[in-house]
């Protein structure tokens, strides 16, 4: 009922959320905080309301393609290795331990003989094969078997030639070989990603299709993670529990439950009316109202996605002509647009890597805003003060904040005299488009599944991914060499200066203007603490604690 | 009267496998690879082989078709491309969502509309008649995302006194409907009170009208009984035309309110191309559409007697 306290911060909250909803306009900016993290002793017990926006769309590893699946799915099943949540760096989980062969291909995990399934049966080295085997396998169609792409045999299986891949041996109950085709310093990394990890296949293939689907059981999903699966109401909500037999460290929370919205707003109300502990993504435009009416209850995460400009340099007018994509670099201010459009709620990206993301060069000078220089390179380019330049087509996926950065772009181009058009298509054919080729200008993100910048590079600029993931069709021998080189320096520093050099001769090249990283607010109730959030935009379930 | 039916529900066939033919070319032809947005940014040259082949989308259209048809026929509608999950099981799931907040909607829409509207005919020019004038342009302009949140933060956050979303778990929970069925219906709502008052004013100068009055009977009897039984056959018409219309289109409240219902599901299958889930849910729409017409034909039948089908 009508709480007489909670009153005048309500009847704000309703006149502010009615005026923002109308207008899309923002407040003042307040400071956010940035963890958190208690000084207190963790309390075990209770329920986690975590507020999801959208839902996942699959819980079978296999198909872990997009962010809240990963999510949760983390939480269900472990690796042979994780990352630690708060810097990223590779630690143990079902794997204790691991050796590299002297020439760096054959890795050996050593697995710890703890580890149980949900089902309370051990986990051993057969349990794991078979589970990499599956993914592996033509007629799983896993869109995400890329962790394993490196072992001998993998093309094999995934091609439907064999039934197990070559490279995976076990030595005995608790001890694997992995064979790799070359040697690759990014391979153990990768590990960390819910694709491979490992979950009961018996169980599993009970379930046959419906596997990770709304119409699995706590007796088909049967993981080794710190939660066990207990319910999936499809597009309503999904519930876990914490596995009191669990190898490592315990979760405090005694349940999670995801509530799936489809609008960040209702999540927010029902936050609001004190039916979630925790908000994971908020109504766009309205971040710091948002900062102001729970000040010190949001969190600020800058992720592993950077949004980019992309050049088609297959054709005109950007093929073969550095001068006028550098124009561009210079003419645009991504900054002017984080302040007045986004609230200040994201990064301005400093080069083609994440600011966050391992091998980031912090002393990389991209071009940035400078209108003089702008219309330097313009000239040079051949179109002095825009003159013989016909409309550039800048293209992007629609949606309303796309839209208004769009027009932002275009606004500032114009000023020196670079004419563009823009065209908004939805994702389906937008994405066709770039692919094919058939764009000029571009808007596209890229999000790095795990934390090395092999993940954000060569996807993006080698000319094996053209069509596919590189939309720019850009290729430079130079650059594909140092990322052979990157992938096989096992040395982190000599690799860290590798991958310094790709990111000076992509600037040099610039196929793409790098605009920015995806940062994200995040609301917490008061009485939750320990809440840890990685740029890889993952939340850690086992730390968090709720104070009574 | 039986034989209408009967007749009409023959021809479900046709339009039936028209709509299946259509929804499938149409989605064909739509710019846009469903395996490509199946896999996401994961893509290399095997696993977009596997996963056509896997699809069974290197198959000939018409082979597919033909597969589809037969599959469907034994009540087989496939598996969603993104989910992974049975589109009958789907269907199953996410109808009576929809069918429960459109029942609660339309509910709330005639039974207040049809009042308003009554009153307002018969208070002519008084303070009820602007009212409806006034709320039937309001219903009209009133975006619905906006009506939601309003009501969300007022009787879910303020009061208290109703869910702010959700469906409240198995089963239906009437209060988890009554704020989007009055979100969805409240445009209906102002529509049907707007309708019933200009019916009314006509009927209610009509001969048979007088000669009733002139009988002595009661003004309620004469108005609830006489009059308003004419007036609803427009409202019926309306009322069943929407009803189909809002079974898949109630996206914005379902979005808002967070019902997993069709409306949302047939949005989502477009725009991520997964053509088993448009089929399905494109062939329950259409079953919908023509079995609410056969509905309101009937109705007509029943409320005016000089209406009949043999």
């Amino acid at each position: 009922m009508l709480n007489s306290k909670r009153y005048p911060s309500l009847v704000i909250a309703i006149i502010v959320s009615a005026a923002l909803i109308l207008t899309g306009c923002g407040l003042t900016t307040e400071p956010t905080k940035n963890t958190t993290l208690s000084a207190s002793i963790p309390v075990d017990g209770g329920l986690f309301r975590f507020g999801m926006i959208s839902s996942p769309t699959a819980l079978d590893p296999a198909f872990l393609v997009e962010v809240n699946g990963i999510e949760i799915a983390k939480e269900l099943y472990d690796g042979l290795i994780r990352y630690d949540p708060n810097t990223l760096e590779v630690k143990p989980a079902i794997a204790e331990k691991w050796d590299y062969s002297a020439d760096k291909k054959v890795l050996t995990f050593h697995i710890r003989k703890d580890v149980k399934f949900h089902d309370g049966t051990g986990v051993n080295a057969q349990d794991i094969l078979d589970v990499w085997n599956r993914l592996a396998a033509k007629a799983t169609v896993s869109p995400v078997a890329f962790p394993l792409e490196p072992i001998v045999g993998f093309a094999e299986v995934n091609s439907g030639a064999a039934q197990t891949i070559s490279g995976l041996k076990k030595i005995d109950d608790y001890t694997i070989e992995v064979t790799l085709k070359e040697k690759n310093a990014a391979f153990l990394t990768s590990l960390g990603h819910p694709t491979v990890s490992i979950y009961k296949l018996e169980a599993a293939k009970k379930a046959g299709q419906d596997f990770g689907t709304p119409a699995s059981t706590p007796e088909t999903i049967v993981g080794t993670g710190a939660f066990k699966f207990v319910k999936w109401n499809s597009d309503q909500d999904i519930t876990i529990e914490k596995f009191k037999d669990y190898y490592g460290t315990k979760a405090h929370v005694d349940q999670v439950v995801y509530r799936i919205f489809k609008d960040e707003s209702t999540a927010l109300n029902e936050f609001r009316a004190g039916t979630l502990d925790y908000v994971d993504l908020l109504p766009p435009g309205q971040s710091q109202a948002i900062i102001q009416e729970f000040p010190d209850q949001t969190i600020k995460t800058i992720t592993f996605t950077n949004e980019f400009i992309g050049f088609n340099l297959s054709k005109a007018p950007f093929k073969d002509n550095v001068y006028l994509r550098k124009a561009i670099a210079y003419a645009i201010d991504p900054q002017s647009v984080v302040d007045s459009i986004l609230s200040g709620l994201s990064t301005v990206s400093n080069g083609p890597l994440p600011i966050t993301m391992p091998g980031y060069d912090k002393d990389l000078i991209c071009p940035s805003f400078d209108q003089t220089k702008a219309k330097e390179y313009l000239a040079k380019a051949g179109y002095p003060e825009g003159k013989g330049l016909a409309p550039i087509q800048y293209a992007y996926n629609f949606n309303q904040t796309n839209q208004i950065i769009a027009e932002a772009f275009q606004s500032q181009l114009k000023e020196v005299g670079i004419p563009t058009e823009l065209k908004s298509m939805e994702w389906g054919s937008y994405i066709n488009a770039v692919q094919q080729g058939d764009t000029q200008m571009f808007r596209l993100a890229w999000g790095a599944d795990y934390p090395d910048p092999d993940n954000s590079l060569r996807v993006l600029y080698t000319k094996s991914q053209w069509g596919m993931n590189n939309n720019t069709f850009y290729s430079n021998p130079q650059v594909e060499t140092l990322m052979t080189q990157g992938l096989e320096e096992n040395d982190t520093l000599k690799r860290m200066a590798i991958y310094k050099t790709i990111q000076e001769k992509l600037v040099e090249d610039q196929p793409a203007i790098w605009t920015f990283n995806t940062t994200y607010l995040r609301l917490f109730g008061k009485n939750v603490h320990d809440l840890t959030i990685s740029a890889l935009d993952q939340k850690d379930m086992r730390t968090v604690w709720l104070s009574k | 009267m039986a034989r209408f039916i009967i007749w009409r529900i023959f021809q479900l066939i046709p339009v039936i496998l028209g709509i299946s033919i259509l929804t499938f070319l149409m989605m064909s032809f739509v710019p846009g690879d469903p395996v490509v947005l199946m896999l996401g940014k994961h893509i290399s040259p095997q696993t977009l082989e596997n996963a056509r082949q896997g699809l069974g989308l290197d198959q000939p259209l018409l082979t597919r078709y033909l597969q589809y048809l037969w599959n469907a026929l034994q009540g087989d509608f496939g598996r969603s491309y993104i989910q992974h999950q049975e589109v009958s099981q789907m269907l199953y799931d996410k109808i009576p969502v929809t069918f429960c907040l459109v029942v609660v909607a339309q509910t709330m829409a005639l039974t207040l509309g049809v009042l308003i509207g009554v009153l307002a005919s018969v208070k002519r020019y008084s303070f009820w008649d602007r009212f409806t004038t006034f709320s039937a342009l309001i219903g009209v302009s009133m975006p619905t995302f906006w009506l939601g949140m309003m009501l969300q933060l007022v009787f879910g956050v303020l009061l208290h006194i109703l869910p702010v979303s959700g469906t409240g778990g198995e089963g239906f929970h009437l209060q988890n409907y009554i704020l989007p069925g009055f979100t969805l219906g409240f445009a209906s709502m102002a529509m049907y009170a707007q309708l019933i008052r200009s019916n009314m004013i006509d009927v209610l100068h009509m001969d048979y009208i007088r000669t009733a009055r002139a009988k002595g009977l009661s003004s309620r009897i004469v108005v609830f009984k006489h009059a308003m039984r004419n007036a609803l056959i427009p409202v019926t018409t309306q009322a069943g035309v929407d009803f189909g219309s809002l079974m898949g289109g109630a996206i914005l409240t379902e979005t808002i309110f967070s019902l997993p219902g069709i409306g949302t599901m047939l949005f989502n299958a477009i725009s991520r191309r997964d053509y088993p889930v448009v089929q399905g849910v494109t062939l329950f729409l259409a079953l919908v559409f023509v079995l609410i017409n056969l509905l309101v034909d009937i109705s007509y039948a029943l409320l005016d007697p000089r209406i009949r089908y043999d």
